[in-house]
């Protein structure tokens, strides 16, 4: 109890007593962190992005004129069931009228020539979305297949395959991409912080072999540096917590105006814990596991 | 109390630092190693200490052989065999009052005894009252007290002393080698490792003599020989 309560002073006293050096580590760490936590956003905006982007991609499946309104439903509620399927929205001829006066509500020819007709021409339809465009093929063929296809007009997969093959792999490549982009920037930040922690320490180096002569056990020894690098993950990391929230804070009505779907401070407000967690997590282990293996090497004495 | 016996150290490139070489101190005495620079004399220290192995031969403390010692086992060691350096190796981001401690500190004894034991040892060595300086504010011979005060509040059996006054004008040599006497005096087995003639020739203490890497002479009331 007494070696611990003595380690933690002397951790203390290497933090402040070689205060620039402390100043300047604790910028690196905060540097790293920094990239860590632009990671977790931009992990999240790229997610938004693209889920926003697949969320964009359906396919509307038309129906005769007279197909009758429990088989389009039934035809639904049959797609419902299907676990890759996200959603199906039902669009009666009524709504498609609807809709589509709305949309016209300008163009007074079209509208015009629209009463002269006797009835509606607009086809009932219903509106398929799934977790992942590569589904869709699979979802038209066995609709092509089955029994409704009898009452069933058109879809429009074919027309729009192209598309969303390409959107489809786009998403893919991003987040790919991503994935690639973080573990690089990760191994980046590894190195630099362990790096930094082992030149802060190498100037320590004739202290370690004085106290193992006067002897100081590895432990002993050890300890103060490993405690002063979680010091050093600590207080980086809360300096970039604050940051982020900070900055999101500010940032967040200029940036709303490009990227509509990406609400940073909101994502950090919903991830508040998360985002604590892994970036002091990150620094104090980041701090820690460096002292402990730079420290290593002057200890063999 | 302790024996060297047919220690030879051998550096990368064959550099030979000592050659056969074989000794033993007694409890409680005080042995000058006199030779010139390279003649050995810190090599002897440095195997005592264990900051190195010697290539063949052994040596022994209170009749272990130092080398069987594993590395969890030497700070223990470390604290019977104090030692002080021709450049101090005081802690220069603690003051005159945590060096001391810290030797202590690292022992694991109560705080209650640190606070008696490094004031009783400031003042054997004379530097009450400048506890809070720190070792860049100390002339030289008051930092090699530091070290001295270092050393005996760790009870030493053994204190190895590398040139102590290597670096010190010949007023704080004195100083210091007065010091060495008064712990001697005290108990502890004193090995002092020096080419100083003026302090061999007035301390009248065993001498041993080295060349080479060899020992030429080893004689009680030993003078200074090497011309």
């Amino acid at each position: 109890m007494i070696n611990l309560w003595r380690i933690i002073r002397n951790s203390w006293r290497n933090f402040y007593r070689n205060l620039w050096l402390s100043v300047a580590t604790l910028f690196m760490m905060f540097a790293a962190l920094g990239v860590i936590g632009g990671l977790f956003l931009f992990d999240a905006s790229l997610d938004t992005l693209v889920s926003g982007l697949q969320e964009k991609v359906d396919v509307s499946v038309y129906f005769k004129q007279d197909a009758s309104e429990t088989d389009i439903l039934s035809v639904k509620e049959e797609l419902e069931h299907r676990v890759e399927v996200r959603s199906v929205a039902y669009i009666s001829r009524d709504d498609a009228l609807e809709a589509f006066t709305q949309k016209h509500a300008g163009n007074e020819v079209l509208i015009q020539s629209l009463d002269e007709l006797d009835n509606n021409p607009l086809q009932a339809s219903i509106n398929i979305k799934v977790h992942d465009p590569d589904q869709f093929a699979a979802i038209v063929q066995s609709l092509e297949a089955s029994a409704a296809s009898e009452f069933i007009d058109d879809i429009n997969f074919r027309e729009n395959e192209k598309v969303i093959n390409s959107i489809s792999q786009i998403s893919d490549n991003m987040n790919r991409a991503g994935l690639l982009f973080t573990i690089v920037l990760t191994a980046l930040v590894i190195f630099v912080t362990f790096n930094t922690i082992r030149l802060a320490i190498f100037t320590s180096r004739d202290e370690i072999h004085i106290m193992k002569l006067v002897g100081g056990s590895n432990w002993f020894v050890r300890t103060p540096f490993v405690i002063t690098g979680a010091l050093y993950g600590t207080l980086a990391g809360l300096i970039v917590v604050g940051t982020y929230f900070g900055g999101t804070k500010f940032m967040n009505s200029r940036l709303s105006l490009i990227f509509a779907d990406i609400d940073l401070y909101g994502y950090l407000m919903q991830n508040t814990w998360t985002f604590i967690a892994l970036i002091l997590g990150a620094g104090i282990s980041l701090g820690m596991v460096s002292s402990w293996l730079a420290v290593r090497r002057y200890l063999k004495v | 109390m302790v024996i060297f016996e047919e220690v030879t150290k051998t550096y990368p490139k064959g550099v030979v630092a000592l050659e056969d070489v074989s000794f033993r101190i007694e409890p409680g005495e005080f042995v000058s190693l006199v030779g010139r620079s390279g003649a050995g004399k810190s090599t002897i220290l440095k195997l005592l200490l264990r900051e190195s192995d010697p290539s063949q031969g052994k040596v022994f403390f209170q009749g272990i052989d130092i080398s069987t010692f594993h590395q969890s086992e030497l700070p223990l060691y470390r604290r019977k065999v104090a030692s002080v350096f021709q450049d101090f190796k005081l802690l220069p981001s603690k003051n005159v009052f945590e060096n001391v401690a810290f030797a202590m500190e690292a022992a694991g004894r109560a705080t209650r005894e640190i606070m008696e034991d490094v004031p009783q040892a400031l003042e054997v060595v004379g530097l009450m009252g400048k506890e809070k300086r720190f070792p860049h504010e100390l002339s030289g011979g008051e930092k090699q007290r530091v070290a001295m005060a270092r050393a005996l509040v760790q009870r030493p059996e053994v204190l190895a002393a590398d040139e102590p006054t290597g670096n010190l004008d010949p007023i704080h040599t004195w100083e210091i080698t007065d010091l060495l006497l008064k712990i001697n005096k005290l108990g502890t087995a004193i090995i002092l490792a020096t080419h100083d003639e003026a302090v061999i020739n007035s301390l009248k203490k065993r001498v041993i003599t080295l060349h080479d890497g060899r020992v030429i002479s080893d004689e009680e009331q030993g003078k200074y020989k090497i011309r």
